[in-house]
């Protein structure tokens, strides 16, 4: 980052000294310099994600309104937003407000200053409809993480089921159809006896 | 002259040996825990919801500070309890 930076000042002072000879040529300078200065900006966005938890009482129209309204605050602020994840509604490890389940929303954003995410977090916390929010600063990692998992290389995490052994897996396999097709056929077959049955048994009695 | 897939042994030579504990961050490459990923981190709390010692769970110290802190941040948005019984 260092390099950079002295790399930067270093091409900074060389433009001056190369376009400082007329005025038309200075501006043009200059935004070559701002040019540049934005590029830099943009290579030292740090990528943040805010996590929420939206009140599942609002109706599903105010729900994704009060994520947008999120959204739309964060890009007045100059963050470019990078991947909104509706993790949908959930239920809660332990009751927040007297509420077992909450929706959970992920947004993804990155960010040069650091105000904009003072602002947010203020918003959320004067929020009723926000239950929980949280704001998490990424790593590259962490970055590269919520990439693979967008583009389908990690999936969630599942509880590894007992190994089966391939023979006990065919047998389940194979027993597993078989006794789904047994109960229909006895459904069937004592259905039609018991009439057959009734009346011969009623001239018997008589 | 016999080789070795030919002795028997009474009784099963592999019980009573230790199995050597390994970070599984390390070993698998897993350098980001997400705290959104409540199946993967229960494997790192007690029933009570506890977090499990590196004694027993074999993380290096690196990983046991980062699964901390996700777990932490987890049971601050209800994804995971702060207390529990039957967790698991």
């Amino acid at each position: 980052m260092l390099n950079i930076a002295t790399n930067w000042l270093y091409f900074s002072a060389f433009l001056e000294v190369f376009f400082c000879k007329s005025k038309i040529y200075y501006t043009f300078a200059a935004r070559i310099k701002i040019f540049f200065h934005h590029l830099l900006l943009q290579y030292n966005m740090n990528q943040y994600e805010v996590t929420f938890i939206i009140d599942p009482v609002l109706s599903g129209d105010e729900i994704k309104s009060t994520a947008s309204t999120y959204q739309t605050l964060l890009k007045d602020q100059g963050c470019t937003i990078v991947h909104v994840n509706e993790m949908g509604l959930k239920q809660l490890a332990y009751p927040i407000g007297k509420k077992s389940s909450g929706v959970y929303y992920c947004i993804e954003f990155s960010a040069t200053t650091g105000g904009a995410i003072v602002k947010t977090e203020l918003a959320l916390r004067r929020d009723e409809r926000i239950m929980r929010f949280l704001t998490v600063k990424l790593d590259k990692y962490g970055v590269k993480y919520n990439e693979d998992r967008r583009s389908g290389k990690i999936s969630a995490y599942k509880k590894k089921e007992a190994k089966k052994k391939p023979y006990e897996a065919g047998s389940a396999a194979a027993a597993a159809p078989a006794p789904a097709p047994a109960p229909v056929k006895e459904e069937i077959a004592p259905a039609p006896q018991p009439e057959v049955v009734t009346p011969v048994a009623g001239n018997e009695e008589e | 002259m016999a080789s070795r897939d030919d002795i028997k042994f009474l009784s099963n030579p592999t019980i009573g040996q230790q199995r050597k504990k390994y970070c599984r961050f390390k070993k698998y490459g897993i350098k980001y825990i997400d705290y959104k990923d409540s199946e993967f981190l229960l494997q790192f709390i007690t029933e009570q919801g506890k977090l499990l010692p590196r004694r027993i769970t074999g993380n290096s110290l690196k990983y046991q500070k980062l699964v901390a802190v996700a777990v932490k941040r987890s049971r601050h948005l209800a994804i995971l309890p702060y207390v529990a019984d039957l967790l698991k």
